[in-house]
């Protein structure tokens, strides 16, 4: 899980060391739990929930590959009047991750939604006219640079949201719930989907929550297929590369846990610091240890860095030339997009099946 | 700052007599060889223990292949090699010139503001090589050109501006007093720490980078990292070391130094000249590092003494050996990852330091 780090106390030279200092000791003794809501908004954000790695299942009904459970939050269906011909499904129960339910009468008309995903996925069912604010980081789609925005993980404007007039506040981690609660608009607190099966999951869920379940049908049916196109593509394939995933310069790479580490495995490759945890920062010479027999970076200068220095020479994937950059973006937020970070992956591991 | 007084250098170290220089080389000699051989086992022992285990005979036998003329049976798997000279070795030789740069750089504003807590990075260097290289990161510059990392050049500029710009506000106040000169240098590193963290807070959240790098830390170091700073550090280090013997003149007074025909404005100029370009090559490489340069002075000082000729070679040596064994915890604790160099130094060096202060008693300059 990728940490920011609070301000920097602006004090003499040695404060600056130490501050970081402390809040690194401090991230890295609470980096065990991944769970644990590390307020980052960031299109790269990735959720680190409980790995459920995704295992080739029955072939037969299920179009998606996950032994994923239930969806991150759960719609209640509420006793719903209904006397017309088309049950309307409102009044609609939603619980969040923190247990909290927001019960919506209507489809909520005006969104503050303080997460990456969410804001893909509206835009994608054609609703973004729904989203009046979002976070300074979302960068996608490009229609998102006219939404308001609200401020960052640490700092979000309160008074920005009020005048925005939302009906629905919608947030992926829980540290300013409460904050965000005293405004007086329902606070919808749900844990960002953890695997690719919660994606589709997640897709469905805002359906439910506007009111507009088939277009998200559509969507999801459209994510899952396509996931279950390079599924069978792969079928042929019984044990795929070593992989080490570049995620920042300075050898920073996610172990399992991670959206990518799960791209991986099921992709049937091996990344190789599978054994770490989230995010790591990792030894040169157990990357080398290790050969990977692929780099796949998410950022553009990996390829570079890795054919410019000596140490790496001797690694498989030098070796063989087989370094590829990725958009890092695709795989950073667990919106409907990640099917695309999965195609770039699966062309660079196995270009004779994907092209 | 009157804590000069309390204990002066010895009487010969202030006015050397032939006789007196001659007495004091072998005992200069005798200290520096001990602690170079000190250094000279760490810096293999460190480059024997990784996160890859490699048995310490192949070490050897890897170690001893490079020798002109050896040439023994490739008995070990090639990686091991990369490993030891691409990887360990060229780390463990750049701790080795970072730490004995900023511990010489350390025993030298310590000694040329006759301040116990100055450290290398008093004036400014660290804050305002930290805002150069946030600068680098946050805007949509390259970070890498031809795979090479334009962030210590970033970092380099930083640091010498800051000490530049503190150094000629000192200036205009005539002369060069060092309290002038301390003040602009905090109000400066303030500032740039508050453009640091204006610059965090205001860009994309994706500052490991710019993180790890204030952190200091010896990941991915390659050889071309030692080519890159040995070109600063050797002559600012030898300026240190050629006027040590002044800068114990000033341990005194001033005003004695200056009655002895020392130039002491010029003097602190090319003092804080070199000790400042020292501390910017080696902050550059290798980020901030603290402490480092704050307790290897004070442990020698602590130890053996405080002569300024013997201070400033043994602090290097210290600080060199110190640095080296620091980044071993730091890269092999957690491994197969690795831990910011700063977090070790840090909670290392303060208990250490805590010990000797204990044991010691007062610490005087």
């Amino acid at each position: 899980m990728k940490r920011t780090y609070r301000r920097i106390s602006p004090s003499f030279p040695a404060g600056i060391f130490l501050a970081l200092a402390l809040t690194l000791v401090i991230a890295l003794a609470c980096g065990g739990e991944a769970d644990t809501p590390t307020p980052v908004l960031s299109p790269t954000a990735v959720p680190t929930l409980v790995p459920s790695p995704i295992t080739a299942p029955a072939p037969t009904t299920a179009p998606v590959p996950t032994t994923a459970p239930a969806p991150t939050a759960t719609s209640v269906p509420t006793a719903a009047p209904s006397p017309t011909a088309t049950p309307s499904p409102y009044p609609l129960t939603i619980m969040g991750s923190n247990g909290k339910a927001v019960t919506f009468t209507g489809p909520p008309e005006r969104i503050v939604a303080i997460d990456s995903a969410a804001v893909e996925v509206l835009f994608a069912i054609g609703e973004g006219s729904r989203v009046v604010g979002t976070h300074d980081f979302v960068t996608f789609p490009p229609e998102t640079a006219q939404v308001q925005r609200v401020g960052s993980a640490f700092a979000l404007n309160l008074e920005q949201i009020a005048i925005l007039e939302p009906d629905l506040i919608f947030i992926f981690f829980e540290s300013p719930v409460a904050d965000l609660e005293t405004l007086g608009v329902p606070v919808l607190y749900s844990d960002p989907p953890a695997d690719l099966g919660e994606v589709a999951d997640n897709i469905r869920l805002w359906g439910e929550i506007i009111g507009e379940v088939e277009k998200a049908d559509g969507l999801a049916l459209e994510f899952e297929a396509s996931i279950a196109e390079i599924q069978e593509r792969l079928s042929q394939i019984s044990e795929g590369p070593r992989v080490y995933h570049d995620e920042a310069p300075g050898l920073w790479t996610t172990g399992s846990g991670s959206l990518a580490d799960q791209v991986y495995s099921f992709l049937k490759a091996e990344n190789v610091f599978r054994d770490m945890e989230g995010y790591a920062q990792i030894s040169a010479e157990e990357l080398v240890a290790r050969d990977p027999q692929v780099i796949i970076s998410v950022h553009v200068e990996g390829p570079e860095i890795f054919r410019g220095n000596p140490a790496f020479s001797g690694i498989s994937a030098v070796v063989n030339g087989r370094l590829i950059a990725i958009d890092g973006s695709l795989l950073g937020v667990p919106g409907p997009r990640v099917v695309l970070g999965i195609q770039e992956i699966a062309k660079a591991l196995y270009p004779d099946l994907f092209e | 700052m009157g804590l000069a007084r309390n204990r002066r250098p010895p009487r010969e170290a202030v006015h050397p007599s032939p006789g007196a220089r001659l007495l004091s080389l072998p005992y200069l000699s005798s200290h520096l060889a001990v602690a170079l051989l000190a250094l000279v086992v760490i810096v293999i022992v460190a480059g024997g223990i990784g996160s890859v285990y490699i048995p310490p005979l192949d070490m050897l036998k890897i170690v001893a292949d490079k020798a002109p003329l050896l040439s023994l049976e490739h008995t070990w798997p090639e990686s091991w090699d990369t490993i030891i000279w691409q990887i360990r070795f060229p780390r463990v030789i750049l701790a080795v010139l970072v730490g004995g740069a900023l511990a010489i750089s350390g025993a030298t504003y310590q000694g040329l503001f006759r301040n116990p807590i100055a450290d290398p990075y008093l004036i400014g260097v660290a804050s305002g090589a930290g805002l150069g290289a946030t600068l680098l990161l946050v805007t949509e510059l390259p970070i890498y050109s031809h795979g090479l990392s334009l962030l210590p050049i970033a970092a380099f500029a930083g640091g010498l501006l800051a000490v530049s710009i503190a150094y000629s506000i000192a200036r205009q106040s005539g002369g060069l007093p060092l309290t002038t000169l301390i003040l602009a240098g905090v109000a400066i590193s303030s500032l740039a720490s508050a453009a640091i963290s204006l610059l965090i807070i205001r860009s994309d959240p994706d500052v490991r980078p710019v993180l790890a790098w204030l952190l200091g830390g010896f990941g991915g170091t390659q050889w071309r990292d030692v080519q890159i700073v040995l070109p600063y550090l050797v002559p600012g280090v030898v300026i240190m070391i050629a006027y040590s013997r002044i800068l114990n003149l000033f341990q005194v007074d001033e005003d004695e130094a200056r009655q002895l025909g020392v130039n002491v404005e010029r003097t602190k100029l090319i003092l804080i000249g070199a000790a400042s370009l020292t501390t910017a090559a080696a902050v550059s490489v290798s980020g901030l590092i603290g402490f480092v340069g704050l307790i290897a002075p004070h442990a020698v000082r602590l130890i053996w003494r405080h002569d300024h000729r013997v201070l400033l070679p043994l602090s290097m040596m210290v600080g060199a050996g110190f640095l080296v064994l620091s980044d071993l915890v730091a890269r092999t604790i957690v491994s197969p990852s690795e831990l910011p160099v700063g977090v070790v130094t840090a909670f290392c060096g303060g208990p250490f330091f805590l010990y000797l202060l204990r044991r010691r008693g007062r610490v005087t300059l």
